[in-house]
């Protein structure tokens, strides 16, 4: 069935009756600007379908025009049985419906409507006016609604069914499936998350057990530190029991007591000898105490005799001394004045040869100042020279460069009047011997005279003619005059009448130059420099030199410079004063160094006797004081007897010592070492003894304190709570595998069957998608909805598609529908009202292509406002017209 | 007039029955208190003045204040008794350990705590002949050399009867030759001159000897089948009543103390019929309520055949019994086609279950017993299906 034509009458904006029509049997395109009634078109078209002749639904009304009538339409349908025309008039309770066929028959009201309904495959559900859409409303695609899936209802999964001659309920499981997945899914949730990780209770139980493992370690850890408590408190006791049994410090107090006794005994004995071995001592220290003040009485007595006799020596060495040192003195002082008259002598040679250099200085001196002063002359001369010459110079206008353009212009001249004359007529006149012809007024002697006429000439043949010739005229741009005028304005700028006269003065110019380069050079051999100022400096330097000579001379207090050899002789003359006044001067000092040197020795040595006399002196002095006191205070005869009654005393105490008995020293070290070791092992014995108990009190403790911990019923309890947990854990994760096992072979068992059963949706819409999108595949659930893509390998879920692509998807989804429907002998058409919108320029145009395609086997409908655009879409156009 | 006195051990109290539920696990650790009372019950009603306890009173040596007060309490209440107890291999007396504590505890006048190895004359009662208990307490869990050994040499009185007290394991019951721990000579009683060698560790009654008794823990706790006994049954729950005339003429007799019957059953299953006739069987067993049941089933069954085990045993049984323990590891199931018919005719549902049919079916495939389940998951929902 396809769509002839659409007739509309009073409905929305449409005041009076409109046609669109006649329809073509593959694509239409209807486009018109927004609000130009496209959708209501639509509108009408759904209406006269679903809606009963008599409806008052929502949508019938918003047919209504707002001034008045009742809206009418009418479609003009046609298939291979014919043409049908179905007209229905929307006016509430007094609507109608018509229904007329190419037969001729002709129905109307409720078996209208019934006829109708039949037709489009459709009907009203129980209790509902309004007739669901079925497969129209995914063949139809009201504006707004074109990316959206097509929106199939029971009725319309229905048709579809039908045409796939399948039920979807048999052919996937259909709800009973769904229904066991919902029950596994939620049985699932208690045991695993919606990533399948263990959760809920499974999740709760794994958690328990691993906490009751963790608890059970720390048990366990603890139960061995038990064991090893009891171990230790075992070990203890043991050791404690053995070493009671064994008497072993009781054995060792009995023998540190023996050897103390021992030890003791032995250092009594010891004792009592060192006694009497002191007191011996003590008085052989005595004894030797006053031997020592015996020999020092003699030594104090011995001293104070040698040093009299020492300060006796040093009284006579140092009267020897004095003597000598008087004796050198004298003669260091007749030394020191020959040497001073020498020095003296000395100083005036040196003086009277300064004087004789300075006078010998003068000749060369006067000399220079002269030579000065006439090179400053010459200079000052040259400098004069060098002035005038370039005054001279500069006078003469005729500059080298201006000559140089004179002796040009001469050439050009030259050879302009060459070439004026070998241009020229040439005048030839030949006298004859006594003719008379003047030429400008100059007769010509006989014979031949010829002439080329540069210039107006005159021939005149004296009584028979006056000739006058006249050269052709340049007007002004004669060579030979130009250079003529070009040479005269240079003449004239020179200053000179004439060549020649140019020529000699350049000369004149280049003597002058000449002169006064020659005068520079000197200046500038003289002065450095060919400047005025060089010059006066040179002037300068010479007055200088004079000034300089005369002071010397007033120094000098000469009037006249000397003689050059006479000052020399003189010269010569100081230096050999001078060189016998230092000879004399280095005689006397030699004479007078060991003079002066032995009077510093002889003094040195005065002074060092009389030092060591006055020292002697005191020290005999002191020494025999010292000994004078010793002897008052102890005379030397009591202090021998004291010495022999000291001696006597000690030889006694040393007799009496000898006659007590010596202790062995290596017994009592033996002695005290057997104590000590037996100390020190009753100690480590006592030691050892208090660790262990203490160990064991606190072993004892410990276990003590750890039996309130019942560790062997916390462990059972433990150990339950792991195994039950464990054992529920395993039995929940073997159901969870066991639901998960079945939820997959159901979930793969109902895929496999829906796209068996959605394979001819699938092969009619693919080639249509493989224009769009090569290599792409749709997957589709069992409701005919796209759920997404496959592209490149990856599943891309529908929603997350671009609003474009799930458009055109869309689109050609119904025109799979629809190819379905037609190649089941039910060709039904498809509309769609401004679809495609997002797409852009390129998919346009693939799915304008793809339409094209769609409607050589189909009816299609395309309803758009973008008139420009879809301009190259082609089909048949279509236009609503007005008809009354 | 003979010497007379109650035979036991292994009491273990503080076990804790970590393998059951947490609820059945209580009950069967305080059964382990009860069964004193009825202990001394059962001295009474032998006319024994005595118990003698042949090691593993107790289940650990680090326990709570709790459970040895109670334990003591329970033994001091029969004050016309009198205990005599020694340290097994779960309950070794070490220094400063399990045995010192309760003697820091104080004992109770009726209780005798036998920590070392020589000889002690029991106090006869009225008109009973001098005897003398030979104990032979463990020191560790595992001792070297045989624990009776000294009693050969010990000296006793003249004319006194010699009566042992010992823990461990007689060599050739239930363990090879000299891998027992703790060994004890079989032939102990006849070279010490025992009148009697009361011995613990086997929890279920057995005669070594016309004088060597090893009496069974009074309460059983374990599922392994008594060799003597018919059936199901495990062993344990009975003590020794022994009365000795002279040397070489004891009497002994059994008297049943525990309260749980411990069964372990290994059936095979294929039918409905057996699983109704296994369901039934304990079912009419008058203690049922006290009955623990390890049932391990083996065989295969439907998928109905399940349901119903599922029904009659997993659910019906286990509701009875004191405790089920299931062990389902043994148990295959084997739809058939047209229970995976009943599922579905046809669709993806019955296509699933085909599938998973397959995997079940194949022996090779490590998902088969994933797939059994997921089978019984599918079969219990089939009706969602329709």
């Amino acid at each position: 069935m396809r769509i002839e034509a659409i007739e509309i009458a009073d409905l929305r904006r449409f005041a009076g009756r409109w046609r669109v029509g006649p329809f073509a049997p593959g694509l239409n395109v209807l486009a018109a600007a927004n609000e130009a009634g496209k959708s209501s078109l639509l509108a009408a078209l759904q209406a006269a379908i679903f809606h009963p002749h008599r409806s008052q639904a929502d949508e019938v009304r918003a047919l209504r025009r707002a001034d008045a009538g009742h809206p009418e339409v009418s479609l003009i349908l046609a298939d291979g049985a014919g043409t049908r025309r179905i007209t229905k008039r929307f006016a509430g309770p007094s609507g109608r419906a018509e229904f007329t066929d190419s037969d001729g028959r002709r129905l109307a009201g409720d078996a209208a409507e019934e006829e109708l309904r039949r037709l489009f495959g459709v009907a009203a559900l129980p209790g509902k006016r309004e007739v669901p859409r079925g497969v129209w409303g995914a063949l139809w695609v009201t504006q707004g609604a074109s990316f959206a899936q097509p929106a199939l209802d029971d009725p319309g999964r229905a048709t579809l069914n039908d045409a796939l001659a399948a039920q979807v309920g048999v052919v996937t499981g259909g709800a009973g499936a769904r229904r066991i997945r919902a029950r596994i899914d939620e049985m699932l949730k208690g045991l695993q998350t919606p990533t399948g990780r263990p959760g809920g209770a499974l999740k709760r139980v794994l958690d328990a057990a691993s906490a009751a493992d963790a608890a059970l370690a720390a048990l366990r850890t603890r139960r061995a530190g038990v064991e090893a408590l009891l171990g230790t408190v075992a070990t203890l006791r043991d050791a404690i029991a053995r070493r009671t049994a064994a008497r072993s410090e009781a054995q060792l107090e009995e023998d540190l007591a023996s050897a103390e006794a021992t030890l003791r005994r032995l250092e009594q004995a010891a004792e009592a000898r060192d006694t009497a071995d002191r007191a011996a001592e003590d008085a052989e220290r005595l004894a030797v105490e006053a031997d020592a003040a015996v020999q020092r009485r003699r030594r104090l007595a011995e001293d104070a005799a040698a040093r009299a006799d020492a300060a006796a020596k040093a009284e006579s060495a140092a009267r020897e001394a004095t003597a000598r040192r008087d004796a050198a003195i004298r003669a260091a002082v007749a030394a020191r004045a020959a040497l001073f008259a020498a020095r003296q002598a000395r100083d005036a040679a040196a003086a009277a040869l300064d004087r004789a250099r300075a006078v010998a200085a003068l000749p060369a001196q006067a000399a220079m100042a002269t030579e000065a002063g006439q090179r400053a002359t010459d200079a000052d001369e040259a400098l004069r020279a060098m002035t005038d010459a370039a005054a001279r110079r500069d006078a003469i206008a005729l500059t080298p460069a201006l000559m140089k353009r004179l002796e040009a212009i001469s050439e050009r001249l030259a050879a302009a009047r060459a070439a004026a004359e070998s241009a020229a007529p040439r005048l030839s006149v030949t006298v004859t011997e006594g003719g008379t012809v003047r030429l400008d007024g100059a007769a010509l002697t006989p014979g031949e005279t010829a002439r080329a006429l540069l210039r107006p000439l005159t021939i005149e043949v004296p009584g028979h003619a006056v000739i006058r010739l006249n050269p052709a005229d340049h007007g002004g741009t004669d060579p030979v005059a130009v250079s003529e005028a070009e040479l005269a304005a240079a003449l004239a700028q020179a200053g000179v009448p004439d060549l020649a006269a140019a020529r000699a003065a350049a000369a004149r110019r280049e003597a002058f130059d000449t002169a006064a380069r020659d005068a520079a050079s000197r200046v500038n051999a003289l002065a450095g420099k060919p400047t005025a100022e060089a010059v006066t400096a040179l002037g300068q330097r010479a007055a200088t030199l004079a000034a300089a000579l005369a002071e010397r001379l007033a120094a000098l207090e000469l009037e006249t410079v000397p003689e050059a050899d006479a000052a020399a002789q003189a010269l010569a003359d100081a230096e050999r004063a001078a060189e016998t006044a230092r000879a004399t001067e280095a005689a006397a000092a030699a004479a007078a160094a060991p003079a002066e040197a032995a009077e510093r020795d002889a003094r040195d040595v005065a002074i060092a006797a009389e030092t060591a006399r006055d020292a002697a002196a005191r020290e005999a002095e002191a020494a025999a004081a010292t000994l004078a006191a010793a002897r008052e205070r102890e005379p030397d005869a009591a202090l021998a007897a004291r010495l022999a009654e000291r001696l006597e005393t000690a030889a006694a105490r040393r007799r009496d010592a000898e006659a007590v008995p010596q202790a062995e020293k290596t017994e009592v070290t033996l002695a005290r070492a057997r104590v000590e070791r037996l100390r020190g092992s009753l100690k480590a014995a006592r030691d050892q003894a208090a660790r262990d108990r203490e160990a064991l009190v606190a072993a004892e403790a410990e276990l003590r304190a750890l039996e309130g911990d019942a560790l062997d019923e916390a462990i059972a309890r433990e150990e339950a709570a792991a195994a039950l947990a464990h054992r529920e854990a395993e039995q929940l994760e073997t159901r969870r595998a066991a639901l998960v096992l079945l939820r997959a072979a159901i979930e793969t068992a109902e895929r496999e069957a829906t796209e068996r059963y959605l394979a001819p949706v699938s092969q009619r819409l693919q080639p249509w998608l493989d224009a769009l999108l090569p290599g792409a595949r749709a997957l589709l659930d069992e409701t005919f909805a796209v759920t997404g893509l496959t592209r490149d390998g990856r599943d891309e879920p529908f929603e997350i598609l671009s609003a474009g692509t799930q458009e055109q998807i869309a689109v050609l989804v119904r025109l799979a529908f629809a190819d379905l429907l037609r190649e089941q002998g039910r060709p039904a058409p498809v509309i769609l009202d401004d679809a495609l919108v997002f797409s852009d320029d390129e998919r346009i145009e693939r799915m304008f292509d793809i339409l094209s395609a769609a409607s050589e086997r189909m009816q299609i409908v395309v309803l758009t406002c973008r008139t420009g655009l879809f301009s190259r879409l082609g089909g048949h156009r279509l236009a609503l017209e007005r008809v009354a | 007039m003979p010497v007379r006195f109650l035979h036991s051990s292994d009491l273990q109290i503080g076990r804790s029955f970590a393998f059951a539920p947490a609820e059945t696990a209580a009950v069967l650790a305080a059964e382990r208190f009860d069964v004193l009372d009825r202990l001394s019950q059962a001295a009474r009603a032998a006319g024994a003045p005595r118990l003698l306890i042949a090691g593993d009173v107790f289940d650990g040596t680090q326990l709570s204040d709790h459970t040895l007060d109670r334990a003591l309490a329970r033994m001091a209440a029969a004050a016309d008794l009198v205990w005599h107890l020694l340290p097994g291999n779960h309950d070794p007396h070490r220094p400063g350990g399990l045995w010192e504590r309760l003697g820091r505890k104080g004992w109770p006048a009726n209780v005798r705590a036998h920590l070392i190895a020589e000889p002690v004359p029991l106090d006869a009662a009225p008109g009973e002949p001098p005897a003398v208990l030979l104990p032979a307490p463990l020191g560790h869990r595992r001792v070297p050399g045989d624990p009776t050994g000294w009693m050969d040499a010990a000296g006793t009185p003249e004319g006194a009867l010699r009566i042992g007290l010992a823990h461990g394991a007689v060599a050739g019951f239930g363990a090879e030759e000299g891998t027992e721990v703790n060994p004890i000579a079989p032939d102990r009683a006849a070279h010490a001159g025992l009148a009697y060698l009361a011995l613990g560790d086997w929890h279920r009654m057995i005669r070594v000897g016309p004088a060597t008794w090893y009496s069974g823990t009074p309460e059983p706790d374990r599922f392994r089948i008594d060799p003597e006994a018919d059936g199901t049954r495990c062993g344990g729950g009975v003590a020794l009543a022994v009365a000795i005339d002279g040397p070489g003429a004891a009497r002994v007799e059994r008297v049943r103390t525990g309260r749980f019957v411990w069964h372990l059953a290994e059936p095979m299953l294929a039918e409905a019929a057996e699983i109704d006739a296994l369901a039934d069987r304990f079912l009419a067993m008058p203690e049922a309520g006290d009955i623990v049941l390890r049932l391990v089933p083996r065989g295969a069954l439907t998928l109905a055949g399940r349901e119903r085990f599922r029904d009659r045993i997993e659910e019906g049984l286990a509701a009875r019994l004191r405790w089920l323990d299931l062990d389902l590891a043994g148990l295959e199931v084997r739809p058939e086609d047209a229970e995976l018919a009943a599922i579905d005719l046809e669709g993806a549902v019955r296509i699933a279950a085909d599938r998973l049919a397959a995997i079940a079916r194949d022996p090779a495939s490590p998902q088969a017993e994933t797939a059994r389940r997921a089978l019984v998951e599918l079969w219990l929902m089939r009706e969602l299906a329709r």
